[in-house]
């Protein structure tokens, strides 16, 4: 082999090498980047109980607003091959900052609740319509969640919630110049 | 340039650049290992963060006085800021300190309160990086711009302290606050599994295996508590005894006329919302975490714990930072100004679980919703 040959053979393969190793290393390379990208939200939460499956959904398909009374869509669907009658109770509730040096938002306050009852047959599927009698107040988060009645009561168990929503108008994040 | 060298050389720089992504674990490696999460009573403090913005210097500056003043020189303290004139209000409120500090500059608003913002786990190999396990968001961000900076923070410590540092953030939702760990438990807060329970979670056996697989010790989800963060009313002490707040200590140092459950007009004591809460519920919420430690097979020890009727404003003496040197304990303890007698019976219990007292005045702080240990977050330990 000649010293020409080596030299190709030497150039071509710290090419390949160099491209090789930058076209994998692209991107993800600064330090203290998060080593992963958590994993999708579970799109739709559900509360089964007594062989009803149940879900909540805005009925107006769009977010709420300060001062609205919200109306949502419960949707009961039996899983079981059987006859089902269950029950559930359905509770909204408010938080906000106490202030904007607090550690935590303030302790929920109930908003609203409503006991339901249904009774379905095998696999059938009902969608009951609930309108929430109050008035949503401004600059909270707001929960809606669906327990089992006789469980404990709200706010400290709230069951599972089921939609999850603010009334604050959101703020841009104020930039601040760093020296760094 | 003829045929067969290019082709040659071509394999040659596969061959090696597969060698050198090989070796070094290359870009699609999945999160590095970690080890166990921190304990929180066991080993020397090495390594603290801090944050400072000067928004809450009236909430926080006779905290990290008296704390950052009674800490010795071995102990780095990394001081997370918005800015660097934030880190000089900083400097010049704490004076002169025996204790190494350095600023992290964010670059953006935070708020004061560290110890949520993410866990530490240990390296898995001795000499390796501390992860940072940062929540998936944070609660309240959206009308809360200061949060919404909190959730960058455990990527600002790591991107400053690389490589011995790193960030990783969970597909969970939780506080830090919402973990109380010693070298063998974890015990869990209930609200962690009601924030995450069908949001981010099928089950509660999906929810466990993760926190299992994550924290690296034995997990003990609470199923009864109050709702607050676990260093408000429990502290794992060391050699499996638990200290549990206990309400009904506490009433003894409270005036009578401030104290009766069915008081009807609220009350301004120590400027506890609507008064100080002796209620059963309230009582029977603390008494249920000491039956649940007991069951986990810990020796309890209560102590005074004030809570408001707020439920979120404590006068708590168990948000505590522990240090351990040999066989030489010591505690950061908090006490507030106007209930000398229930500074002084609190301090007599951790005296007699054998710990020397280094009292912090945390009168400042404890409207806010948290104390010393919700201000201070331990990077690593000895």
């Amino acid at each position: 082999m000649k010293t020409k040959d080596m030299l190709t053979i030497t150039t071509v393969a710290l090419g390949t090498t160099t491209l090789t190793v930058a076209a994998f290393w692209a991107g993800p390379i600064e330090a203290g980047a998060d080593a992963d990208t958590p994993p999708a939200k579970i799109a739709k939460s559900r509360l089964v109980t007594q062989g009803v499956e149940f879900t909540l959904a805005s009925a107006a398909g769009r977010p709420f607003k300060t001062g609205e009374q919200p109306e949502f869509e419960l949707t009961a669907l039996n899983v079981t091959s059987q006859p089902a009658n269950a029950s559930l109770c359905v509770i909204m509730t408010a938080s906000s900052p106490a202030d904007a040096l607090s550690r935590v938002i303030r302790l929920p306050n109930v908003l609203w609740q409503q006991e339901q009852v249904v009774t379905l047959q095998p696999n059938e599927t009902k969608v009951i319509a609930l309108r929430a009698s109050t008035n949503l107040p401004p600059n909270s988060v707001i929960s809606v969640a669906l327990r089992e009645p006789g469980q404990k009561a709200a706010p400290f168990l709230p069951g599972i919630v089921a939609l999850s929503f603010s009334t604050a108008v959101p703020k841009a994040l104020p930039t601040v110049a760093s020296t760094r | 340039m003829s045929r067969w060298q290019t082709i040659a050389g071509v394999i040659i720089g596969l061959v090696v650049a597969g060698g050198i992504l090989a070796l070094t674990g290359g870009p699609e490696r999945g999160p590095l290992p970690s080890g166990p999460i921190l304990s929180e009573c066991d080993g020397h403090l090495r390594e603290l963060v801090l944050h400072f913005a000067s928004s809450a210097k009236e909430i926080v500056a006779p905290v990290y006085r008296d704390f950052l003043r009674a800490l010795d020189r071995v102990v780095g303290v990394h001081i997370v800021c918005p800015d660097r004139p934030a880190f000089d209000v900083f400097l010049a409120t704490v004076g002169p300190l025996k204790c190494r500090v350095s600023p992290i500059l964010a670059g953006h608003p935070i708020t004061t309160w560290s110890r949520d913002r993410w866990v530490a786990l240990a390296p898995a190999v001795a000499g390796g990086a501390t992860t940072l396990w940062s929540p998936r968001g944070e609660a309240g961000n959206e009308i809360w711009p200061a949060r919404a900076g909190d959730e960058r923070v455990g990527r600002d410590i790591a991107a400053a302290l690389a490589p011995s540092v790193l960030a990783r953030r969970s597909g969970l939702y939780f506080d830090g606050g919402d973990f109380l760990a010693d070298s063998d438990t974890v015990f869990l807060m209930p609200r962690l599994l009601q924030r995450n329970l069908q949001q981010t979670v099928c089950s509660r056996e999906e929810f466990l295996g993760i926190m299992s697989r994550e924290l690296k010790r034995r997990i003990i989800l609470l199923d009864e508590a109050p709702d607050h963060h676990a260093g408000m009313f429990m502290a794992s002490v060391g050699s499996k005894t638990m200290l549990v707040g206990d309400p009904s200590l506490a009433r003894e140092f409270i005036p009578a006329e401030t104290s009766r459950d069915n008081q009807a007009a609220p009350n301004e004591f120590m400027g506890l919302p609507v008064g100080p809460d002796f209620t059963p519920q309230t009582q029977h919420l603390f008494d249920a975490v000491a039956h649940q430690c007991e069951a986990a097979g810990y020796r309890v020890v209560r102590i005074p714990v004030l809570p408001a009727h707020d439920g979120r404003t404590y006068l708590t003496y168990v948000n505590v930072l522990m240090d351990q040197q040999a066989s030489r304990r010591l505690v950061y303890l908090p006490f507030y100004r106007g209930v000398e007698p229930l500074n002084a019976a609190a301090r007599e219990v951790w005296e007699s679980l054998g710990y020397e007292i280094r009292p912090v005045d945390c009168t400042s702080a404890y409207r806010h919703f948290g104390c010393l240990h919700c201000l201070v977050n331990v990077l690593s330990r000895s």
